[in-house]
């Protein structure tokens, strides 16, 4: 018989594994450690433009595609009928008009200015910490504004978000308090920034350009001239250019007050919903046929029929945005709206100037070829203000301002409920809010049309 | 014997002894050869089987009273020497009964042993586990590779549908080697994956697609990277007594890959199979014409209200600014496009194996070469294969082993679907009146979609990828029935994504454009465990086990683009102008303890218990450890004393488990709260914050309770396994949405609650049996319910057709629900839920969703002489489609002149009366509120059962005398025909198509959209075995 016998001796080692448990993201850091000093705040500034950037688009897209100046391809004819908060017919269904985007921005801007503001002059220039905090106020008023045009007023979130549930409670606020809040912040910017003219970084000039635009929102004409005036006075800085096509044609412009500078690398994707497809593009919505013949009218359009092009099938697409390598900047603040804003503001103000604001109705049409509004005996403010605002129609024709101007001088049931009966009712002025917002936020009321 | 020196941890209730990858791991071992005694008489003999009469290889010969024994060797012949005569032998091996033979003289003796039908005795190993088969409380489904579907199917998945009750799978698309849906009893999560962990050969594979570049719904499978051929067999544990043991990562149950090992002290066995086949798509979508599209759209026109003057169809001549003018209906002519786009695919494979051993070793050497196309142009799949494994005993006690599977994947790849450069998407959604080409020869591109004859001309798509499986393992039996094996595991997987779009394509305009991305995903995995069996007095046995694992997971990526090339003859980034590069990575990891044992009683009663503990870096800190219990009991019955033992209960057993299995498949890094770069504007780089924190994130748990009855009937000739199951899944790892104004759009968060309870049957029958004839009949069907318990906010999917409400399954389709055509107005009507007098979304409902009620398989084979037949039919019932592709072109003209109208879509309302027909074409808004062409219609909402013939396999194997001169022990021929036929009331091409199965947490399955269906094939084949 064999027999095996064996003698073994083990050691095991007792080695704690716990170790390998503690991974460590490669390309993100966490909360505690961002905005410690003027590079990491300053990066943080960078976040809420591209924030800014995330929602622009979208919603000036939203703002063209509501009104009359553009319609969906596959049925041409129709102001866009279909848009209902589900996100069913033609708009973009995932994001609505850029109102989650939006948010995301604010939340951005509103870290900036709560970490920034607390950061001492070792670590941070005081200019730059100026700098830094006006261009995030700026940023954050600009979303608030566009927010406020767009929904009616929304909740006002001013502390950055460190719980989901810190904000738990905060309802819609009115659009009043809205813009009260834009002015605020543009305040705080208007002592912090300089005047330093970067044209697609915020700076004096941008908040002067963006209060023109709120006071005429709200209705105070006379602060309205005045700040379209503080900018338009600024001639060496700015200047209307010649042709028409320039200020989309080249980058940052001496017209442009505030763009939005994209690149190859960080791409305006605005062009794929314009584009016809030989151009890379699908098309979604293309010009108008009527508002097309007006651009193409030499006493109307004028040099603004360069924003058209036709193409083989008959229709027109717009070509502000036309860069294929997604590096068209996104027009915010340009100086014909500021000659515009004051024209209006002329108009209206308690004791009207309709010879100035004439004068500055025909700066643009000039600028553009057409023939200048000449007033007659006859003529009226209203007669004027129609005329200022089918200029705002041609001038600003796919920059997102026709819905609000339609809606803020009351005018959409006359001018939209012609093409759509929907807009009769005044409950339409306004964007739905997304549903998956609606869903997502018990505090958050959907505008009444769309409940 | 002596008492083993365990040495206990630090802190952990469990004894660390084993190591991780950080660890040291010492291990002395001193073996001395004592005594050895002289033995007198030598007895020769041989070993038979009793029904072939073929030798029996490796059988087990003891000498009762002594210590000693042998094996018997290729021959079945074996010599062992006894100390005295009369003597009485145990001859035994797996699979037969064990016979005991008196032995009175020292003449060669020749031994029968009859077959044991009666496996249960047979100790098998199930992870890591090693109990007899009949002290198993658990569910297990256990297919061996000649149960597998005998089709050439690429991935394992597939040749598993229908094979296992409760495993639903389910094809994607008609290419080789993209995504299947596989889901083990429903579904337990929303947000945390549904894929079942897969496990080969011992090593934890990585069964998420790497691809990153978008193909247009399709998917790369990872797991076609692994060659069907080398299989041996494949379980899948279902209910918690089995998962248990996989802890953190079971809950969605686990499939155990085994793959073949050549056998001990066996003749070398060569064997080549070749096979070529052909493959063509059946019925595609049937499109208008020119003329009738042209009709459609203008009858739209007019009913939105416009002019019939500006109607699009109107000639040329009539020029209005703005109005695109077409010609005249009668004037437009029709081109094809689908039937550009497919081919007669081909299909050649050859495979090649060699397996064998001696006493102490044993080795399986298998490579496989398969060249596949698919049905849709541009896709092509070629694998290469390698497999070797090998086990070596070092002394009695001491083995080591290794199992490797090396294969490459070259694939020619293409955008399909869901989106403007999807080949399929952009052949069926151009609206057929366009001509191809323009009057010049260049490729028309009218609408969104890439030209598909540009596609095919101009793509250059590939994929590559490498994947590395391996383990080596040393097992030590170290004492009787207590033994050692330390386990170390590696999975390595890569893929390479290189893409060029020239000028001639979207995505290459306008100066081209090319991306290379090279993605790397490697796990190791050590893993020591300890099991102890013990057979006590009174057939009882004993078996525990105790065991320790750690992995690291980790990911690199690197992604290169450029953009503006000099021209089209320029295609690697080298060449242009613009270059950027992005490099990441993540990583993951997991420490276990497990521990469990089984008590049988009298082969009659069991209980078994499990546990693990685990400890993942996905979760919050505050919940990084979790336990995983499980207990399972079994009650054999036909062992009773009081059960007669009768031929028409063989067996039966009664068993039930109850236990906790986890899920932790969420992002790397989910708990944190984090911020990103890549937020740059203007050039500067700047960051933002990207991700919530949540600290107390945990596990997600399921707990499934499992009762089954398997058993045996008359005379084995009928088995049956039963399972009724309920899981319940709490603490769901959900991105919970979170409102807007905070900034995010979720937070992943553990809450909501999933159910699943459901049936299987399997039932075996061997109907007949001659000596020349044998027809076996499958039968397996399974049914489950999944039901989401409780949500705090129901999740829109990205189509905003589906959602995840509670009270309703996932995959539930969530839109308007069609009531049908107004006769009087032509236009639709939607039921009004709420009953304000509007269609608005408050209206939206759940009106179906896409799990089967039941599914399963028919399958019948025959054998007469040396032919055999298989018949395989696979079977899905009540489960719907959202019939998305009928959604965009059953569109009643709505779409214009953008895309395609299905033909379907002209059967539509004309006038007043008129039923049995599609709302009236108009795409502007009711008075209510609805469309008649709204996609989110439950109109598009299909009925998706379907009963598929899914494959015959005919085969012939020529006689073994005819081939015995030529040295050859085996040839058969077989030819294979897949999805012959389909019986469906579905109106597209294919049922089974589903555009979201490749990510595993997808919400939308059962869409059709731009996915090419399934082929029908034929192929023929070879198997010579030397």
């Amino acid at each position: 018989m064999k027999k095996y016998i064996f003698i073994a001796s083990i050691a095991f080692a007792s080695v704690s594994c716990n170790g390998i448990l503690d991974t460590v993201p490669q390309t993100t850091i966490s909360d505690a450690s961002v905005i410690i000093d003027e590079k990491s705040s300053l990066a943080a500034l960078i976040g809420v433009y591209d924030g800014v950037q995330g929602y622009f688009g979208v919603d000036q897209l939203a703002h063209n595609v509501i009104a009359d100046n553009v319609v969906s391809s596959t049925a041409p004819g129709n102001i866009i009928p279909t848009l209902t908060a589900s996100g069913s017919g033609a708009f973009d269904p995932t994001s609505g008009a850029g109102y989650s985007s939006a948010f995301s921005a604010i939340n951005r801007a509103n870290f900036v200015i709560s970490k920034t503001a607390a950061l001492n002059s070792i670590v941070i220039k005081p200019a730059s910490k100026k700098q830094y905090l006006g261009e995030a106020y700026f940023l954050r008023a600009l979303t608030y504004f566009d927010l406020g045009r767009t929904y009616g007023g929304v909740p006002l979130i001013t502390n950055p978000t460190l719980s989901p549930t810190q904000d738990n409670g905060i309802k819609r606020a009115t659009l009043a308090d809205t813009y009260i809040q834009v002015l605020a912040d543009l305040n705080a910017a208007d002592t912090l920034l300089s005047e330093t003219i970067v044209r697609n970084r915020a700076n004096r000039f941008s908040v002067y350009a963006l209060k023109a635009r709120l006071y005429l929102y709200t209705g105070n004409w006379d602060k309205a001239e005045e700040y379209a005036t503080k900018v338009i006075a600024n001639s060496t800085g700015f200047k209307l250019v010649k042709p028409y096509s320039t200020f989309y044609t080249t980058l940052k412009s001496t017209e442009s007050i505030f763009e939005l500078s994209f690149s190859t690398s960080d791409k305006n994707p605005i062009y794929t919903y314009l584009l016809s497809a030989s151009e890379g593009g699908r098309l979604d919505y293309i010009v108008e046929p009527g508002f097309a013949a007006q651009l193409l009218d030499p006493t109307k359009g004028g040099a603004r029929k360069s924003l058209i092009k036709l193409l083989s099938t008959g229709a027109y697409e717009p070509t502000e945005y036309a860069n294929q390598d997604g590096s068209s900047s996104l027009y915010v603040l340009r100086l014909s709206e500021q000659y515009l804003i004051r024209a209006e503001a002329r108009v209206k103000k308690a004791t009207p100037d309709l010879t100035n604001a004439i004068i500055d109705l025909n700066t643009i049409r000039t600028r553009s070829d057409v023939a200048s509004f000449v007033a007659s005996g006859t003529t009226t403010a209203n007669d004027v203000l129609l005329a200022i605002e089918n200029e705002r129609r041609y001038e600003l024709a796919f920059e997102g301002h026709r819905f609000s101007d339609i809606v803020r001088t009351g005018r959409a049931a006359t001018v939209f409920g012609a093409l759509n009966t929907l807009f009769a009712d005044p409950g339409r002025w306004v964007f739905p809010i997304p549903y998956s917002a609606i869903v997502a936020d018990p505090d958050l009321e959907q505008n009444v049309a769309y409940k | 014997m002596a008492k083993l020196p365990f040495i206990f941890g630090n802190g952990k209730t469990f004894p660390t002894f084993l190591v991780c990858k950080t660890g040291i791991l010492f291990l002395f071992a001193v073996f001395t050869t004592l005594s050895v005694f002289a033995q007198q008489i030598e007895l020769k003999g041989k070993v038979f089987e009793e029904s072939s009469k073929l030798t029996v290889i490796g059988a087990t010969i003891r000498v009762k009273g002594q210590k000693t024994g042998t094996t018997s060797d290729t021959n079945g012949n074996f010599v062992l020497k006894v100390k005295s005569l009369p003597a009485t032998l145990d001859v035994s091996t797996v699979g037969f009964k064990t016979q005991e033979i008196d032995v009175y003289e020292a003449d060669p003796v020749t031994i029968y042993l009859t077959e044991d039908l009666n496996r249960l005795n047979e100790v098998v190993v199930v992870g890591y586990q090693q109990t007899k088969k009949n002290a198993l409380a658990s569910a297990i489904t256990t297919v061996s590779s000649d149960d597998l579907a005998k089709a050439n199917y690429t991935t394992i998945s597939e040749k598993l549908q229908g094979q296992v009750p409760g495993l639903l799978v389910s094809n994607s698309s008609g290419v080789p080697g993209t995504q299947v849906l596989v889901r083990l009893r429903g579904a337990t999560s929303i947000n945390a994956g549904n894929d079942p962990l897969y496990v080969v050969d011992g090593v934890f594979i990585n069964s998420e697609s790497l691809q990153s570049h978008g193909l247009g719904g399709q998917v790369s499978n990872p797991l076609s990277d692994l060659s069907t051929d080398d299989i041996e067999s494949v379980s899948v544990l279902k209910d918690a007594n089995a998962t248990a043991m996989y802890g953190s990562r079971g809950a969605n149950g686990v499939i155990l890959i085994t793959t073949k090992r050549g056998a001990k002290n066996g003749k070398t066995k060569v064997q080549f199979q070749a096979e070529y086949g052909v493959a063509k798509t059946g019925d595609l979508w049937k499109l208008t014409t020119g003329p009738e599209h042209a009709q459609i759209v203008n009858d739209c026109w007019i009913n939105d209200g416009k002019t019939y003057a500006t109607r699009p169809f109107r000639p040329t001549t009539e020029v209005i600014t703005g109005y695109a003018a077409y010609g005249n209906p009668a004037d437009q002519k029709t081109y094809d496009r689908q039937d550009e786009v497919f081919r007669t695919a081909q299909l050649q494979k050859y495979n090649l194996s060699v397996s064998g051993g001696d006493a102490k070793t044993n080795f399986y050497l298998g490579g496989e070469y398969q060249k596949q196309q698919a049905t849709l142009k541009l896709e092509n799949f070629d694998r290469y294969s390698f497999q070797l494994n090998l086990d070596h005993s070092i002394t009695k006690q001491i083995k080591i082993g290794t199992s490797n599977s090396l294969s490459k994947v070259d694939r020619q790849v293409v955008a399909v679907g869901d989106g403007p450069a999807g080949l399929f998407q952009a052949a069926l959604h151009t609206p057929t009146f366009y001509p191809i080409y323009n009057a010049d020869g260049t490729y028309n591109k009218p609408v969104a979609f890439d030209n598909p004859e540009a596609i095919l001309n101009n793509s250059d798509d590939h994929a590559y990828s490498l994947r590395s499986v391996n383990n080596v393992y040393l097992k030590w039996d170290i004492v009787k029935g207590l033994s050692f094996k330390s386990s170390w595991s590696n999975d390595y997987n890569s893929y390479h994504e290189k893409t060029y779009w020239n000028t001639f394509l979207i995505n290459g305009q306008p100066n081209g454009q090319a991306t290379d991305i090279l993605t790397a995903k490697q796990t190791l995995i050590e893993e020591q465990v300890l099991n102890y069996n013990l057979s006590l007095a009174k057939e009882s046995d004993l078996a525990f086990f105790l065991g320790n694992s750690a992995q690291t997971t980790t990911i690199e990526k690197e992604s290169l683009t450029g953009t503006v090339f000099p021209s089209n003859q320029f295609k690697r980034i080298a060449s242009a102008a613009v270059q950027t590069a992005s490099s990441t990575g993540t990583s993951s990891a997991l420490i276990s303890y497990f521990a469990g044992g089984n008590f049988s009683y009298r082969n009659r009663y069991s209980i078994d218990a499990n546990i693990r503990y685990d400890g993942s870096s996905r979760i919050g800190v505050n919940n990084q450890w979790g336990y995983f219990p499980s207990v399972g009991t079994a009650w054999n019955i036909s062992n009773e004393s009081f059960i007669p033992k009768t031929d028409v209960v063989t067996n039966l057993k009664l068993k039930a488990s109850l236990g906790y299995s986890g899920n932790q498949s969420i992002n790397d890094f989910s708990s944190l709260g984090l911020w990103s770069g890549g937020s740059n504007y203007d050039g500067v780089a700047g960051i933002s914050p990207s991700q919530l924190g949540n600290p107390n994130l945990k596990w997600e748990t399921t707990r499934q309770w499992n009762v089954g009855l398997t058993g045996e009937l008359l005379k084995e000739r009928l088995s049956f396994d039963v399972n009724y199951y309920d899981k319940y899944t709490s603490d769901l790892l959900l991105d919970d949405p979170v409102p807007a104004k905070t900034g995010y759009s979720s937070v992943t968060k553990n809450i909501g609650e999933i159910s699943n309870r459901g049936i299987e049957v399997a039932l075996n029958s061997v109907n007949i049996k001659t000596k020349h004839f044998e027809w076996k009949t499958n039968f397996s069907i399974s049914h489950n319910v999944n039901n989401v318990e409780k949500l705090n906010t129901p999740i829109t999917s990205s189509y905003q057709t589906y959602q995840v409400q509670q009270g309703f399954p996932l995959y539930s389709m969530w839109v308007y629900k069609y009531l049908g055509v107004n006769s009087q107005t032509g236009d639709a009507i939607y039921q009004d839920v709420n009953k304000d007098g509007k269609i608005t979304v408050a209206d939206k409902q759940i009106v179906g969703n896409a799990w089967p009620i039941v599914e399963g398989s028919l399958k019948n084979t025959f054998s007469y002489i040396g032919f055999d037949l298989d018949i395989n039919i696979y079977y899905k019932y009540g489960n719907k489609i959202y019939n998305y592709t009928s959604s965009f072109l059953e569109s009643g003209g709505t779409r214009g002149v953008t895309r395609s109208i299905l033909e379907s879509s002209m059967n539509y309302w004309k006038k007043p009366g008129d039923t049995n027909v599609l709302p009236r074409p108009k795409s502007t808004v009711n008075a209510d509120g609805g469309f008649n062409y709204d996609q989110q219609s439950s109109r598009y909402i299909e009925d998706g059962s379907y009963l598929r013939l899914r494959d015959i396999t005919v085969g012939y194997n020529f006689p073994k005398r005819a081939l015995a001169h030529l040295h050859i022990s085996a040839t058969r021929l077989y030819v294979t025909a897949t999805n012959l036929y389909t019986l469906t009331k579905y109106s597209g091409p294919d049922p089974e198509v589903n555009v979201g199965a490749g990510d595993s947490r997808a919400l939308v399955q059962g869409m059709d959209f731009g996915t090419p269906p399934q082929p029908k094939s034929v192929s023929i084949g070879v198997n010579i075995t030397l």
